[in-house]
Order: C-alpha cells, then structure tokens, then sequence
C-alpha cells in the first residue's frame, strides 16, 4: 500500500469512529417541535431485582387505561429459570389485558411515539455483546439541545442519558421497542401487517372488545383489507353481535369474491340469526370455492342443513 | 470439499431456524367460523410461496438448477405442497442474499446462491444434497 492509501485509509478509519463517538443523527423534528418533549400521564414503578421486565409492563399498561403494578405482573412475566421477562412474555402480558402490542424499531420510529405523547418500552443491553445484561427500561422523553432521552429505568426516575450512550445500548438490543395502546390508538407509522397481527394476538387471547376495536380501526385505516374484515366479523360474533358480524363477512365477500372464509363465516353469521336460505347460499358457496378450509366449509354446511327448519 | 462448506453453512444457520418453529395454529376441522389467526397464517403461506416461486424463476438460480439436472418445472410444481416451515426456511435464506458488489462478496454470494439453490431442491426431493434433510 502507498503511503498516499495508507494516510486515505488511517481517515476512513478516523472518520467512522468518530461518527459512533458523537452518535447517531436526530431525527428530523415535526415543524414546530419542541426541543424537550416529556410524556405525561405515566407512573413511575422502580423495579425489584430482575424485575425490569415487569415494573416497565406495569407503567406502559397503567399509562394506556389498563391500571396494574409490577407485582400482579410477576407471576405473568417472571419466569425464575430465567432472571427475567421474555420478549414474547411482554407482549403476551399487554395483550391479557386487552392491549395493543406493536413492536417498534429505530430512532425514527421512537422519537415520533414520544411526540404523540405515548411511552416505549425498551430492550438494552448494558454489558457487552459476548456478555449480555438485558434491561428493560421505559422511554418517557428526549431533549434535542441536549441530545438526550428520559428513562424510568431500575429504580431511577426521568433519568438523563446521553442518545449516544442510549443509542448503543439499543443497539445491542436490536433497536427493538414496544407500544402498548389502548385499541383504538394507531401507532404513529402503522403498518398494517404489523397492527392485524396485533389484533389477532387479541384474539388468540380472547380479548373479544379490544380484538372488536382493534380490527374496526383497522377496516376504517384499511378498508379495501380482506383480514380486518375478517377479524371485525369474527369479534362481533364472539360478541354474540351475529348482525355485525354478517355486515362484516358480507363486506369481506365483496372484497374478495374468491374468499371462501368470508362466504363460510358469513354462513355462520346469517344462520346464527335464523336467516337459513341465505346462510345456505354462502355455505354452498364456500365449498365451490374450496382451498385449505374445505373440510371446515363442508361441516358447516353440514351443520346448517341439519339446523334449517323444514328442510 | 463444497460438501463440508456447505454443511458447515447448514449448521450455522438452517438447524436454527427448523429448531425456531413456527407458531402457525394447526387448522381445526370443525364447523363453525374460520379464526382471523388462521387466515393470517394462509396470506403469510401466500406471500412466502410468491417469493420462492419469484426466486425459482431467476435466470441464474434456473441455471444451477439445470447443472444439477433438476427439472425446473418439476420444481415449481412440488412447491405448492412444501410445508410452512420449510417455505419460511428457504425464504429467509433468500433474503440474506448478496445483491453483488466486488469480487470478494461475488464469490461469496455465488457459493450462499448455489447453497440456497439446493436447499430449496433437497427440500423439493428433486435432488440429495444435505444428509439432515428428509
């Protein structure tokens, strides 16, 4: 190598520490943003030993409507093999209590949370990458000027740290974040994948009101998607509204002709409500159509035949 | 020689993602409402069997095939019925491939590109690559 490459080369070199020395960019602030931005409407709870994971549930979930404390969480989250929560236990745990969780990623996405004024709980690691010492800590605000975040973290309130330091911390964690939101709150970059996913996580746990709320946004935000229409359907009969329900399966028909889940649970609906010749059609449809679901679809006409008066 | 690079590659990164698992529910067969989980696993089965198919079709992925005397449309035809995981196995590899750059990554790309190729091909049973797989 020249003495020219080698001097271009020590630069390069120079110049990427440099860029981790100083820390990462700012994301771009709303016009007429403030330079501090705190959310408000959380409470603090310092954490136990090991219990990072439960104390930031706790404060995420009393912040969105759902009041609770690290303790009623412990048995949920704690697992004592494992010195800490999961994080598939914390996203279990908010949807138990009828909470969207949306996982998010990056500087971007998490400055923008907090100008909506909602809290993220975050995975650090606060040791070395051969060495891990997971944390979970809760994002309450930032200051541009001072290029910090606010952390309730451990036992520490509105705690300063350098974005810098924040910023490899969770980095090592993979920049992963979580939203817990009450229903009816889109995350300020929704995607929609993500929030159905979220929604049929309510289902799974049979949170029938907020999986209701959750796919009506979603067909309100999405309305030409087959799934949130589903998934609204679905609730509302849960629900034992089967009215709601065949609105919901008659919309997802009309989306997607070809759909024979909608046809079927659209059966299901209008048999529920004694509208049997209707309910009859649908069912039949469902089986022309086929695909993965024929045997369900044949039970259910099945089911109808048997039930429908004077046939 | 090429066998135990490949087998070393397997190790490092397939045996991880069967031993992942999939939380896909089992469909029920029972009359009544088909669960918003299970239409959401079915348009994820759809979207990842584009993406292989999409893969399938590429000149240069054709063109292994062919070396390795498989018969391409064979091929397209077994992936209808290739199981979720395996689909999820295969289309994250995909998606670890290089799109290029300088003569060190083009070597390594071409080697992960045939790896993947013939993964997805033992996975097909249309050629007999790797012991692990079945």
């Amino acid at each position: 190598m020249t003495a020219a490459g080698l001097f271009f080369f020590g630069c390069a070199l120079l110049l990427s520490a440099c860029a981790s020395l100083s820390g990462p960019d700012l994301p771009v602030a709303p016009p007429g943003g403030a330079a501090r931005v705190i959310v408000r409407g959380g409470p603090f709870y310092p954490q136990e030993k090991y219990q990072c994971g439960p104390a930031s549930l706790a404060m995420l979930l009393t912040w969105s409507g759902a009041a609770t404390t690290p303790e009623a969480l412990v048995p949920e989250i704690y697992t004592p093999a494992r010195r800490g929560g999961l994080q598939s236990a914390l996203i279990a745990g908010a949807r138990r209590h009828g909470r969207i969780a949306y996982p998010i990623a990056g500087l971007e996405m998490l400055f923008a949370e907090i100008e909506a004024g909602r809290p993220v709980l975050v995975l650090q690691n606060l040791a070395f990458s051969w060495y891990p010492k997971w944390h979970y800590a809760v994002v309450v605000g930032y200051d541009r000027h001072e290029r910090v975040v606010f952390l309730h973290t451990g036992t520490r309130e509105n705690e300063k740290i350098s974005l810098r330091l924040f910023n490899n911390t969770w980095a090592r964690g993979g920049f992963w974040g979580l939203l817990v939101l009450e229903p009816s709150l889109l995350p300020v970059k929704v995607d929609a994948a993500a929030w159905l996913d979220a929604a049929v996580g309510l289902e799974l746990a049979e949170q029938w009101p907020a999986a209701a709320v959750a796919f009506g946004k979603a067909s309100e935000r999405w309305p030409q998607n087959h799934t949130a229409w589903i998934g609204l359907g679905n609730s509302r009969f849960s629900l034992h509204d089967s009215e709601g329900a065949a609105l919901a399966f008659e919309r997802a028909t009309r989306l997607q002709p070809e759909s024979g889940v909608a046809h079927n649970n659209l059966a299901q609906a209008l048999a529920a409500m004694g509208r049997y010749d209707e309910a009859l059609t649908a069912a039949r449809r469902a089986v022309t159509l086929g695909g993965p679901f024929l045997e369900q679809f044949r039970a259910t006409l099945a089911k109808i035949e048997t039930a429908a008066p004077g046939l | 020689m090429q066998r135990y690079y490949f087998k070393s590659l397997i190790i490092l990164v397939i045996i991880p993602c069967f031993m992942l698992g999939l939380t896909l529910r089992p469909v029920q067969v029972r009359a009544g409402m088909v669960a918003t989980a299970d239409v959401v696993a079915l348009a994820n089965r759809d979207a990842l069997q584009a993406k292989v198919a999409a893969f399938v079709e590429r000149q240069d992925v054709r063109q292994v095939m062919v070396r390795q005397g498989v018969n391409v449309e064979e091929a397209r035809n077994r992936l209808q019925v290739m199981s979720d995981a395996e689909l999820m196995a295969v289309a994250e590899q995909i998606d670890k491939l290089p799109a290029g750059g300088d003569a060190a990554g083009a070597i390594v790309g071409a080697a992960l590109l045939i790896f993947v190729i013939l993964l997805l091909t033992d996975l097909l049973g249309l050629t007999d690559v790797f012991p692990f797989v079945n």
